[in-house]
């Protein structure tokens, strides 16, 4: 028996029980889901925080324009995520909740930083529990904070969550974030945040030998807070294609 | 006019152990500065239970807030909003401005409307600029863009606030003018009277000030 791994001893039964070697198994079998899930990205720059997310057909006669991946949490805040998209909804709809509650009770809009930890929070209690299981959600805050800095805070499936320039999660992680590290820049107008962000996702699909020639602006959710005006919000399909257009050619 | 907190309820009203309900309080917003001033005289009936009150109560280095009415419930609200306040300032990382304490004094008002804190405050503080905001006990919340006053005195001071407040006024001007106002109510009013507690607050912190009438 000594010399079987943790899962075979039964450690990944209870979430609430660690491994010898200090693992939770349900914890990261949760970081297992947010690495299969579709691609989301976050970029921030000195002047804008964009949020991008990749959609797929699954099956042929699916709708993707009825699946929305990049959300509109306050007037200065968006998310994206990447794993269970059940999960993720119910996380988005706290988000809103703590977001319009401190509103209400403070009179003035919430903070990136403070709304992503009340989220985590959450998080971290379905890893500490008997009964239930880890949200299967690795989530990507971003916008622009009431003092006017921008903002961009992942949070993980465990509870953690961390500040970044740049993040992609997903099944793309990888390679988008080798495109990110290699031409992320402090200094960007919006226009050129949103186009690393694209290019970034489109260079992580091609690894992944997906077919580039045929993406559509359906193929893409994406959201921009800007610095200037400090507001968050979604891009039409118009405004998708357009930068598609920049960035394919 | 405390009368009607009871919502239609009949109170027995008993000499002596009537709550502390007497007092005038005066909040002035100039341009660099907000002034705080409140009479030092507690009442409890007819008696005069004390002379040395302090009605008004800093919540932290940058707001203050004075007290009208019931002062149990002033100091229950004071505490609570500080404590939330230090909480949330730790948690959220963020330092409150005056009006995120009104908003909240606000809310627990009005989240016991029907079995209220029997009290009028005015809160000012400095955080970006200097604010005043007066609420009342149902949690009526307004900011003040030059002067206000509560309680059983605030019918004369207002008076001498309206007569005495310019624009441009400096902090020793604002501070004479806030004792007046107090000092004018306790000649007329008998629950407010003995003295005036000022307290100063500026972008570089707070001070106070006693003037004892003898």
């Amino acid at each position: 028996m000594a010399g079987l791994p943790g899962q075979a001893m039964g450690y990944d039964r209870a979430i609430t029980i660690f491994s010898p070697e200090g693992k939770l198994y349900q914890v990261e079998y949760a970081f297992e889901a947010v690495r299969k899930g579709w691609t989301s990205l976050g970029v921030k720059s000195n002047s804008a925080v964009v949020l991008l997310s990749e959609k797929k057909y699954v099956t042929k006669l699916m709708e993707l324009d009825s699946i929305e991946k990049v959300f509109i949490i306050d007037d200065h805040i968006g998310v994206t995520f990447a794993g269970f998209g059940s999960d993720g909804r119910v996380l988005i709809d706290y988000a809103r909740l703590v977001s319009i509650r401190h509103k209400l009770l403070y009179g003035d809009p919430i903070s990136i930083e403070y709304l992503t930890k009340q989220v985590a929070d959450i998080k971290h209690q379905y890893t500490q529990y008997g009964g239930v299981r880890p949200f299967g959600v690795s989530m990507i805050f971003g916008g622009i904070d009431p003092d006017g800095a921008p903002r961009l805070l992942r949070t993980e499936p465990g509870g953690q969550y961390i500040g970044y320039h740049a993040i992609a999660i997903g099944m793309g992680a990888q390679g988008a974030n080798e495109y990110l590290e290699a031409h992320y820049k402090h200094d960007m107008t919006p226009e050129e945040t949103l186009e690393l962000a694209f290019k970034a996702m489109i260079y992580s699909m091609q690894q992944r030998n997906e077919n580039i020639k045929e993406l559509a602006e359906e193929n893409f959710d994406a959201g921009m807070a800007l610095v200037e005006t400090g507001k968050f919000g979604k891009l039409s399909r118009g405004e998708v294609k357009d930068v598609l257009s920049r960035v394919l050619s | 006019m405390f009368e009607t907190w009871k919502g239609g309820l009949n109170y027995t009203r008993e000499p002596g152990i009537e709550p502390f309900h007497g007092t005038t309080t005066v909040g002035i917003k100039i341009a660099d500065a907000v002034v705080l001033a409140a009479d030092k005289r507690a009442t409890a009936g007819h008696l005069i239970a004390s002379r040395t009150v302090k009605k008004i109560v800093k919540i932290t280095d940058n707001v203050a807030m004075t007290i009208a009415g019931v002062v149990a419930d002033a100091q229950a609200l004071a505490d609570t909003v500080r404590a939330e306040m230090e909480y949330y300032s730790i948690t959220a990382k963020t330092k409150p401005k005056v009006k995120n304490y009104a908003n909240l004094l606000a809310r627990i008002l009005f989240s016991s409307k029907w079995f209220p804190y029997i009290v009028q405050l005015i809160v000012g503080g400095y955080d970006d600029s200097p604010r005043i905001y007066s609420l009342d006990w149902y949690g009526s919340v307004l900011e003040e863009e030059s002067f206000t006053s509560t309680g059983s005195g605030s019918p004369i001071a207002l008076g001498v606030l309206e007569e005495g407040y310019r624009s441009g006024m400096s902090v020793n001007e604002a501070i004479e003018l806030a004792k007046k106002a107090v000092k004018a109510a306790t000649m007329r009013d008998s629950a407010s009277g003995d003295g005036v507690d000022i307290v100063i607050i500026e972008k570089s912190g707070s001070r106070e000030l006693t003037v004892k009438f003898t």
